[in-house]
């Protein structure tokens, strides 16, 4: 191959790989489990047991779109059970299950045609949704809504 | 009946603690007057309140085979929760059964509602959650429960046409409701029942 068209393929590649990234900041791309930092709000305590621990993170959903273009920003508190009805509920598990269920949220969001104002909502939704399922939810008892927690680190996502 | 837990007299009492006609979403939501004494009451109960924890403490003692989850979330809803399994659960078991107890905030009643999960059972019949009259295996831990609130609280039991009147001007201050589809229940103690 002489050194003009590989240099074409090398600079169509890094176009395709630009377009691809593009796409899938479109469609919400994949949330590390890092950005949910849990923080403990009510104590375990026995005999009561419960407790629960929150993340808060600001996501932007956006989608670029001739006929439905979509940009909006999501407060996302994700409270979670210290203990639940199967165990404990460890921080590491809790970050990956929210992640997983953020990126399946944003994605439902994204595909459909909801207003704007309406984004956010159905996203907390689906995501609670997700997590709390009836069979095969990852974490009974747990709860998706904006901001009500204070005093917890927020971080944003991308 | 007291004239103060009637449907009217509580549907007049929610609206002092919720906008009408906002959705939760609005600023204007939580600055208003209702919304800050909403807030202001959810504040004055972030630890719980002596009652509560009594009750927590004879609901060990007494229903020691019990398994307890207490669920409140003190910024979300005007309500102390728990969910009392049958006895006999252990955590991690595919089967529970379990009454839930919720103790408002606002108003001085409860309610109680049974709630059903078995993993092992895909079907419908699988998960499902019922307001009275219980299915003949949860109604023992029913008036058990309702005895202990009762006592510990004083508080007063109300009926399902009570709880499911509906405040279609209200929202829930956490809930993904769009107005129109709150009722008393959710208002009063909370949406999330599960």
């Amino acid at each position: 191959m002489n050194s003009r068209l590989r240099v074409t393929v090398r600079g169509m590649g890094l176009s395709l790989t630009l377009l691809g990234a593009a796409l899938l900041a479109c469609v919400g791309g994949h949330i590390p489990p890092s950005t949910f930092q849990f923080q403990n709000v009510v104590p375990y305590s026995p005999p009561q047991g419960g407790g629960w621990k929150v993340a808060q993170v600001v996501i932007l959903l956006s989608r670029i779109s001739s006929a439905f273009p979509l940009t909006a920003t999501c407060d996302i508190e994700v409270g979670v059970p210290e203990k639940n009805v199967n165990g404990w509920v460890l921080d590491e598990f809790a970050q990956i299950e929210a992640a997983k269920a953020a990126d399946k949220a944003a994605r439902i969001v994204l595909r459909e045609k909801i207003p704007t104002a309406l984004a956010c909502q159905q996203f907390r939704e689906h995501m609670q949704r997700i997590l709390t399922e009836k069979d095969i939810g990852p974490i009974p008892g747990a709860k998706v809504s904006g901001f009500k927690e204070v005093g917890v680190p927020r971080m944003t996502f991308p | 009946m007291n004239p103060e837990l009637t449907a009217d007299a509580l549907v007049q009492l929610v609206h002092r603690y919720y906008p009408a006609d906002l959705g939760n979403e609005d600023p204007r939501y939580e600055q208003s007057e209702e919304g800050r004494r909403l807030e202001a009451l959810l504040q004055a109960h972030v630890n719980p309140s002596p009652a509560w924890k009594e009750f927590m403490l004879r609901l060990s003692r007494e229903l020691p085979d019990c398994w307890l989850w207490d669920t409140t979330i003190p910024r979300h809803d005007p309500c102390y929760e728990c969910r009392v399994s049958l006895p006999g659960f252990q955590v991690g078991d595919p089967l529970y059964d379990c009454v839930v107890c919720m103790v408002s905030k606002l108003a001085p009643v409860y309610a109680l509602y049974a709630s059903h999960r078995d993993k092992n059972d895909p079907s419908e019949e699988g998960y499902w959650l019922r307001f009275p009259p219980f299915p003949p295996e949860f109604q023992s831990q029913e008036t058990k429960l309702a005895a202990l609130i009762e006592s510990t609280f004083g508080y007063t039991r109300l009926p399902n046409d009570v709880l499911f009147t509906p405040v279609p001007d209200l929202v829930p201050r956490t809930a993904n409701f769009v107005p129109g589809q709150a009722h008393l229940i959710d208002c009063l103690f909370t949406h999330y029942r599960w």
